[in-house]
């Protein structure tokens, strides 16, 4: 399970997320990076995310899964997300 | 030779723009932004200014909500710059929550001033308020600890004091720089000159409010006491006056669900009335704001008596910071000894200050006669 760290600041632009993890350099994310983390408010699977997301932007959820992924990754790399159980 | 025409009632003018922009979003403001992308000539100084004002986060809405209309280009500049300024923003918000982290270690009391607490608890949106620096407040009784407790991770003071323990005691505050050249502004009062000195810290260290940022409960100001010092900084702070003050001061008055009665009296406490009365006049002026509030009509009536216009005019007239304070601030220092303690700073400060100016002691004195005496001549 993936969820936003809780010492990440960030804000909305209209180029998409800015994001400042707790250590390193400001990340932009840009695409629909807002109802991403949004839903990464709570914890959340890669492959959940991409299924709401495919439901709101109406997609098929393979192909925002793909997208997705290396998303993810720079996120968690950067220390913005990081692993965590469900409660 | 080619020949054209211009209408000069098309032409607009890039102040007026910039005003609109400012006050765009705010209900009831009449000012209005222009129909048509600005033409490069009147673009290129019209972002220049949006740069330093500091006002791409509400030009980035403006544009958004194609209120603001711009061709491709401009648009993708006001983008980028709004990009910029939010990750400039967020590194200071990081170093603010550290600097807090610090001083809390050492349990010394913290109050975060304007930037973020502004942008966080008075905007709709955090994103539309940039910051520039970081303010925090300390207690004259811990400053020097959280100095000295700063200055040992790193950071260095801008200025020399012109004795030590002078902005302790007397001072409204010191400047520290890291080595990347952020800024963090530790204020003792929030005012320089006389209004430093009628401020009632005691009752404003005791109300506070809670921004949760990162995990972290930082204390900020009171709303009331927020726009008291919003409107602090835009009249008695450093000119021109900056249209993003303009703006901190309307979106408290007009959106922090502000009791009027609990901020006069607010105002009456801090004796601040007369600052606060001008400040409300000016942003409900300057921003065009057609809306009527309890505030703003109080702020309207309000006469100022004859010591609070003098108080007042002190701040508007060019010269030596230093030489300003010591004639506007030494009425309002309590006790001889401290009158004795303070004067003598200024008129004998330490090798070190001086030096710092490029100035030996008689220059100094001189200097500071030559100021004086403009300012009781009224600043001509």
């Amino acid at each position: 399970m993936l969820q936003r760290s809780e010492r990440t600041l960030w804000r909305t632009t209209t180029r998409g997320l800015v994001v400042l993890p707790p250590r390193g350099e400001p990340i932009v994310v840009s695409g629909p990076a807002v109802p991403i983390w949004e839903l990464l408010a709570e914890p959340v699977t890669a492959e959940e995310l991409s299924e709401r997301l495919a439901a709101r932007f109406a997609e098929p959820a393979h192909r925002v899964l793909s997208q997705l992924i290396p998303v993810l990754q720079r996120l968690r790399d950067a220390g913005a997300v990081v692993d965590r159980e469900r409660h | 030779v080619q020949w054209s025409t211009v209408n000069v009632t098309d032409r607009v003018s890039v102040s007026e723009v910039l005003l609109a922009v400012a006050a765009h979003g705010l209900a009831g403001t009449t000012r209005t932004l222009p129909g048509a992308p600005l033409p490069d000539g009147e673009w290129v100084p019209f972002f220049r200014a949006v740069l330093s004002e500091r006002l791409t986060g509400l030009l980035a809405a403006a544009v958004e909500s194609e209120d603001m209309p711009t061709t491709p280009s401009q648009r993708d500049a006001v983008e980028d710059a709004h990009v910029q300024a939010m990750a400039r923003t967020l590194v200071l918000e990081r170093v603010m929550l550290e600097t807090v982290d610090t001083l809390s270690a050492q349990n010394i009391d913290v109050r975060l001033l304007k930037g973020s607490a502004f942008a966080h608890l008075d905007y709709p949106d955090p994103a539309l308020r940039p910051c520039g620096d970081v303010d925090l407040l300390l207690r004259g009784g811990q400053f020097d600890v959280a100095v000295r407790g700063l200055e040992a991770t790193g950071l260095r003071r801008v200025q020399v004091e012109p004795r030590p323990g002078f902005a302790s005691r007397f001072g409204k505050g010191v400047t520290l720089r890291s080595a990347d050249g952020i800024e963090i502004d530790l204020h003792r009062t929030l005012a320089h000159g006389s209004y430093g000195f009628t401020v009632p810290l005691d009752e404003v260290w005791q109300s506070a409010s809670v921004l949760r940022l990162a995990a972290t409960d930082v204390a900020v100001l009171s709303a009331e006491d927020r726009l008291l010092h919003a409107a602090y900084h835009l009249l008695l702070g450093a000119r021109p006056i900056r249209l993003l003050q303009l703006r901190d001061v309307a979106e408290i008055a007009l959106y922090g669900g502000l009791d009027a009665g609990a901020v006069r009296r607010r105002a009456a406490l801090w004796r601040a009335e007369a600052v606060l009365s001008l400040a409300l006049r000016e942003t409900w002026s300057q921003l065009e704001i057609a809306d009527v509030t309890a505030l703003s009509r109080w702020a309207e009536l309000y006469r100022p008596s004859e010591s609070e216009r003098r108080q007042l005019a002190a701040y508007g007239r060019p010269g030596n910071p230093y030489s300003i304070q010591a004639l506007n601030s030494l009425s309002y220092i309590s006790g001889v000894g401290s009158k004795i303690a303070f004067a003598g700073s200024l008129v004998l400060p330490q090798r070190e200050f001086l030096e710092a100016r490029g100035l030996d002691r008689r220059r100094w004195i001189v200097h500071g006669l030559r100021a004086t005496r403009r300012q009781l001549r009224g600043g001509r």
